[in-house]
């Protein structure tokens, strides 16, 4: 790895910024997802949708676990508090919790939803950063959240008076929004467009939070947590507000997962969904704003793709993953920037040899920290 | 650059009392009752083992002390945290280069500069007060003359320049008192020299505690030496005084000139 | 799957349920189940944090093992019989780990653990739909060999005699058995040297690699094992491993990483209170291992008996 040239990254070009691609993946997206090169097919907006959705969902688990070098294993948690805070205000429900009656009607109120679903979902969310987040880090951090999520989902799961058990929740209506009616919004291409209207102001925030000082703050704990800390910095209050503001994204997307599917079940909350957000933000690569998005689009064309020929499709993505894992750990940004640098067969060769299998370190590819603040003048 | 709180009524920086720092079975730090006073080049040298490292990592608060209590400018700082001590000016660097590699040599020094604003500022507002940022930034990377590799990742940089960026991190906040930990580990003769010279250049208005093995520079630089021998202090002097001093010569100097 | 039950609408019916049982001796049912129980999730847990603990490896994966074992158990029951069935179960549960242990995860020591974890998740994956592939979606069951008494006497009190007092006793055997092997052979002893300073070990002459590869074997030796002699008792099913393996992830954190007595004390501490949890609140079961998780967390970060550094 040669030293780049000094202040070699002072001015981004604007035809590789990151927004600018991630607004074009959005407009090309419906006309292309799901596509089949052998079976001529594609074009799927609700396969669009998802992808959207869980681009937002992985790109919040992302802030933690590429930006903070924390993996959470639960982050589904956050994704399924949403997604039955607005199923269950959406539809209502009526339940006796300790001799109190407890009820609510069906409400059409759909940014009502998204604020109750924060509010639920970030006060967990706080809660628990503040239970583990100072206690725990490293593989004992992604064993703890992965066992707390399980809390969300076997509440989920068991208490079906209010959720519905393991049938869950149906017939969710897709809500009106000032002129925007509930018949508007059933067309897939228009909710496609909601969502992806709402995802992508939602990910501009996450650009701008990594972008800013505090996100460059969350890079030094990643890189040098003792050194960190010399410097000054209340490394766990660092931790513990990445943990809430990365839980923010998935309950976002949990909102919009209700409305867009229109029943919900506890599947949203379980381990496998944990899972699969972790397998999106590898494949697509972990330390940069893209992956996650990538990662997500690529896991449900796999998905999509493989599903049709066999039901067996969660070992062929198992396997993809296990190859990722193994020899392509900076995902599909990594390979990208590879074949920029080293050219295609190289690239290639790079990722599969074995010297480079164990490299650790994955090549920075994240926003410049603040164009105002970036080297000017270095000779 | 120099330091408001210097001249402030305290003329120490450091008081210890009783210090101790036990390992399983094994005592690093005996009682150390101690005062570093204010201002000058504060070095302390001893064979290894003698709990050097020990004595700048209860002082840095890396490790809590087994007994003991430590002031700082008469705050008791025994039970603050690390980043608690850092923020009331207490900086050190590492016997070990420890920077964040895969960041630019720039984007390190930031980091340390905008410490100094952790807490009052609004860190999602770059503002117009990082503009101020920018200039300290490149005030310090031109003090320790890394401005030119600024790009670089820091990863990358030769061993000499690492502990140059290490240096850098340590005064980008502006801090009265310096911990060094054998800032010169490793380094080349020219490397050593422009180390030095750094090293005196920043040390006006400010107090630095050093450890370090390379006797010629201690006995050029310090104000005072403090020894250090299994864990307790064998002597305190001016460089002449300990040169002189028996005890340590037959302790720690006869091994070593 | 889970037979769904619904939270007591008033305080005061779970207070009767909880006064009215304790002279029951259903109470006693219940304690004894839970021992059973938590000697399952010992030998699981065990497995799981000896290889953690020795080798840092965080093995998703383990579940997976648990689920073969029962399944091949239940595949060579009738051809070789019951026992030399769960014996050969646990065996190539075992040889299959070293396998995975020298392809798989070799290549991922000089990474941080986490990477374990993911590669792990991958495999646990494919393991789960293999098993649906080879022996379907519907649970299977495996019957226990008729020689074996259904009940024993104990006064006026019965025992389901394989479950409560065979499994109990193999168990303890087994534990005593790993004890000796981890504390009193040189085996135990380098591998316990070689986790600390790997270096120095290596210089010694000895053959790093294949000590983690032994580990690793009998870690997943123990899973298969479990899962072998846990086949009479449930149905077996491909969900076993993800059921599994997260509620021994709770036993690691309880008891504390690579602390063998933590998988002990953490599993039947579990494996006892969520079974008189049963009597209590029904449709909190699920969630006792959770909430003495969060308790410990509190009060003692590591775990029961772990140590702090471990691993971050």
């Amino acid at each position: 790895m040669s030293v780049p040239a000094a202040g070699g990254k002072s001015k981004r070009n604007v035809l590789t910024h990151p927004l600018l691609w991630t607004a074009i993946l959005f407009v090309v997206l419906p006309f292309v997802a799901g596509a089949n090169p052998f079976a001529h097919q594609g074009g799927f907006v609700d396969i669009a949708t998802t992808m959207l959705i869980f681009a937002l969902f992985a790109s919040g688990f992302n802030l933690l676990f590429g930006h903070v070098g924390e993996l959470s294993f639960g982050h589904a948690m956050f994704f399924a508090l949403g997604a039955y805070t607005t199923a269950l205000y959406t539809k209502g429900f009526s339940v006796v919790l300790f001799g109190q009656p407890l009820q609510h009607a069906p409400t059409d109120g759909m940014i009502v939803a998204l604020g109750l679903s924060l509010l639920i979902g970030l006060a967990w969310a706080w809660f628990l950063a503040r239970l583990i987040v100072p206690r725990s880090s490293g593989i004992y951090f992604a064993m703890i959240t992965l066992a707390f999520a399980q809390v969300i989902y076997f509440i989920a799961f068991n208490y079906s008076d209010l959720t519905g058990g393991e049938d869950g929740i149906q017939g969710i209506m897709r809500p009106s929004l000032g002129p925007l009616t509930s018949d508007w919004f059933h067309e897939s291409i228009h909710y496609y467009i909601f969502a992806a209207v709402v995802v992508f102001l939602t990910l501009l925030l996450l650009y701008w939070i990594i972008s800013s000082p505090f996100g460059s703050v969350l890079h030094a704990i990643r890189e040098n947590k003792q050194r960190a800390r010399f410097l000054g910095y209340d490394v766990d209050k660092y931790r513990v507000n990445a943990f809430v503001l990365s839980a923010f994204f998935p309950i976002v997307a949990g909102w919009l997962w209700a409305f867009f599917q229109q029943a919900m079940n506890p599947d949203a909350g379980s381990v496998d969904y944990s899972g699969n957000v972790v397998m999106m933000s590898l494949l697509g690569g972990m330390q940069t704003f893209m992956g996650p998005i990538i990662g997500a689009i690529v896991y449900w064309e796999l998905q999509n793709n493989v599903s049709q020929a066999t039901k067996y499709w969660e070992a062929w993505i198992g396997i993809v993953f296990v190859v990722f894992v193994l020899a392509g750990p900076r995902g599909v940004m990594g390979l990208a920037d590879d074949i920029r640098h080293y050219g295609f067969a190289n690239a290639l060769r790079r990722g599969f040899s074995s010297r480079a299998r164990y490299q650790t370190d994955v090549k920075e590819e994240l926003p410049p920290l603040d164009e105002s603040v970036a080297p000017e003048h270095v000779s | 650059m120099t330091s408001g709180e210097q001249s402030s009524a305290n003329d120490y920086v450091f008081r210890t009392e009783g210090l101790t720092r036990r390992f399983s079975g094994f005592t690093a730090v005996n009682s150390v009752t101690l005062t570093i006073p204010t201002g000058g080049v504060r070095t302390i040298i001893g064979p290894n083992g003698a709990g050097k490292t020990t004595f700048f990592n209860l002082l840095s608060g890396l490790l809590p002390p087994s007994e003991g209590r430590i002031w700082f400018k008469d705050r008791e700082i025994t039970s603050l945290l690390a980043y608690q001590r850092a923020r009331l000016g207490i900086a050190r660097s590492f016997q070990i280069t420890n920077i964040f590699g895969h960041l630019t040599v720039y984007e390190n020094v930031r980091l340390a500069v905008q410490a100094v604003h952790d807490g009052k500022a609004n860190f999602f507002l770059p503002a117009r007060r990082m503009g101020d940022l920018a200039t300290q930034t490149e005030r310090v990377l031109n003090d320790v003359g890394l401005s030119d590799a600024a790009g670089a990742r820091a990863e990358n940089l030769s061993h000499g320049d690492q502990r140059r960026l290490e240096i850098g991190l340590v005064i980008a906040s502006d801090p009265p008192v310096l911990l060094l930990d054998e800032p010169l580990a490793g380094m080349s003769p020219t490397e050593t020299h422009e180390t030095v010279d750094l090293i005196q250049r920043i040390s006006p208005g400010r107090t630095i505690l050093l450890v370090e093995h390379d006797i010629d520079v201690v006995m050029a630089i310090s104000t005072t030496i403090t020894v250090f021998q299994t864990g307790a202090v064998l002597a305190i002097g001016t460089p002449q005084e300990i040169r002189a001093n028996e005890a340590v010569q037959r302790a720690y100097l006869g091994e070593l000139v | 799957m889970r037979e769904r039950q619904v939270f007591p609408s008033h305080p005061e019916d779970a207070a009767i349920h909880f006064l009215g049982l304790l002279s029951a001796p259903e109470l006693l049912d219940q304690v004894v189940n839970g021992v059973t129980l938590g000697m399952l999730y010992i030998l699981v847990a065990l497995g799981l944090n000896i290889i953690l603990g020795l080798m840092g490896v965080i093995n998703f994966s383990h579940g997976s093992f648990f689920m073969l074992g029962a399944y091949l158990t239940y595949q060579l029951n009738g051809a070789i019989g019951f026992w030399p069935a769960i014996l050969a179960s646990a065996l190539i549960v075992g040889l299959l780990g070293m396998a995975f242990e020298s392809t798989l995860i070799r290549p991922l020591y000089k990474r941080l653990p986490e990477y374990t974890l993911l590669l792990t998740f991958g495999t646990a994956l494919i393991f789960t739909q293999i098993v649906r592939r080879v022996w379907g979606d519907d649970a299977v069951r495996v019957e226990q060999p008729s020689y074996i008494p259904q009940s024993i006497s104990i006064g006026s009190y019965q025992l389901p005699f394989y479950k409560d007092v065979l499994l109990v006793l193999l168990t303890i055997v087994i534990l005593t058995l790993v004890w000796l092997l981890l504390n009193k052979t040189n085996i135990g002893i380098i591998i316990r040297a070689g986790t600390r300073d790997a270096e120095m070990v290596k210089i010694m002459g000895i053959n790093m690699p294949l000590m983690f590869t032994l580990v690793f074997g009998i870690g997943s030796f123990m899973a298969g094992l479990a899962g072998a002699l846990a086949a009479p008792i449930y149905a077996v099913q491909p969900q076993l491993a993800s059921q599994w393996i997260v509620l021994t992830f709770v036993i690691v954190i309880v008891g504390g990483i690579g602390s063998f007595w933590g998988a002990i004390v953490g599993g039947l501490l579990i494996g006892v209170l969520s079974s008189l949890m049963s009597l209590f609140f029904p449709p909190a079961v699920e969630l006792t291992g959770y909430v003495i998780m969060g308790i410990i967390l509190l009060v003692r970060p590591r775990g029961l008996f772990g140590v702090e550094g471990l691993f971050e």
